[in-house]
């Protein structure tokens, strides 16, 4: 795990920032389900972090905090009142939806949509972005039990949504 | 279904984002430092109110005077060019992030355009018969943010009618206001004392 030992060198900032991307970028799709938001997201999160570089704690793990201003960033454009319009209405949208894209797999994409954003992101972090539960617990700022009981709470909504799709 | 199952669901049904280069494109943003980008902004910052202050004080006094009895253009050319006003500092403001450009120059440019227009309008409005003129100079400053609102609130149904009962209320307002005030104007131009800045434009 990348961990800030470069506090105030910028270039060696960079080296760690940069790898993260990638890992953004999928937290990004998964939450916004759209790849140009997701793209727009992660370069603005990437910005933030950059201008922030004085501000992260010497000997911090990098990847949860990246991962935390991405999805805050995630968060606020789903907020933001201008493009909510526009952001329904491309949510059945995906670039690659993969091998198994079927009407299963819509109808759980559908269900992870009306799960609360914290919810989803929890689940995103675990299943998605295959996270332990201590890197989740920073992410969400909270216990590693606690991130792990969430991600419990998040599957049993999920399995309400679509009993079939989950096995229940 | 136990979790690895779960988790091979999951990523089948979410996909993967589109393989593109955001690193190597991001790399070449990040080349410049957080500090000297702070100190961009600061020197745009300084440089809007240095002009300003020279603005103030070398500019001449008549500088936005009226040279004109009436006005120069029926009320639509002042709707026009008020409605230019803000949008021209937003569309400089995305060209020059667009083209990268130093952002003093276009705090410059913006400041620059700024009082041509504002020069244009004030020398061309005329000292008389302007109100319609005046108003609907006014109306076009706000236009620009009018539509943003609406634009921003069309999803929501009980803002329109809000916005659409402030606009019947408003044109209502102007037809009573424009009426009135043509005859305070007459009344006055005739048989009463002047008031106001120029005593005759405005009752």
């Amino acid at each position: 795990m990348a961990v800030v030992t470069l506090a105030g060198d910028q270039s060696g900032f960079l080296d760690l920032l940069l790898p993260l991307v990638p890992a953004g970028q999928r937290l990004a799709y998964a939450m916004l389900q759209n790849a140009h938001d997701a793209e727009d997201a992660v370069q603005e999160a990437t910005l933030k972090a950059w201008r922030a570089v004085d501000r992260v704690r010497e000997g911090s793990p990098l990847r949860p905090w990246f991962l935390t201003i991405v999805a805050n960033e995630c968060r606020q454009r789903r907020r933001n009142r201008w493009w909510s319009v526009t952001k329904v209405a491309d949510l059945g949208e995906f670039a690659s939806p993969g091998p198994e894209a079927n009407e299963d797999s819509a109808e759980l994409r559908s269900a992870l949509r009306r799960l609360p954003s914290s919810m989803r992101l929890t689940l995103v972090l675990r299943y998605y972005l295959d996270l332990p539960f201590d890197e989740i617990g920073r992410v969400l700022k909270c216990s590693p039990q606690a991130a792990k009981s969430r991600t419990h709470r998040a599957l049993a909504k999920l399995r309400v949504e679509v009993p079939e799709e989950l096995g229940t | 279904m136990n979790e690895d199952q779960f988790r091979k669901r999951f990523r089948g049904a979410l996909g993967e984002p589109p393989p593109g280069d955001l690193p190597r494109r991001l790399e070449g943003k990040l080349t410049t430092a957080p500090s000297s980008r702070t100190s961009s902004r600061a020197g745009a910052l300084a440089a809007t109110l240095a002009l300003l202050v020279i603005a103030a004080r070398k500019l001449p006094a008549d500088f936005l005077k009226t040279v004109r009895t009436q006005p120069r253009w029926r009320p639509r050319a002042f709707f026009l060019l008020g409605a230019a006003f803000f949008p021209i500092w937003l569309l400089a403001g995305g060209f020059a992030a667009s083209a990268n450009l130093f952002p003093p120059a276009i705090m410059v440019f913006d400041i620059i355009v700024s009082l041509w227009i504002l020069r244009l309008i004030f020398r061309s409005m005329g000292t008389e018969l302007n109100q319609a003129h005046k108003v609907a100079f006014a109306f076009g400053l706000i236009s620009p943010i009018i539509i943003f609102g609406i634009v921003a609130s069309a999803s929501f149904p009980l803002v329109i009618m809000n916005d659409l009962l402030v606009v019947l209320f408003s044109n209502k307002m102007w037809r009573k206001w424009k009426a009135w005030t043509f005859n305070q104007h007459y009344s006055l131009m005739q048989n009463m004392p002047k008031f106001g800045g120029d005593g005759r434009s405005m009752p």
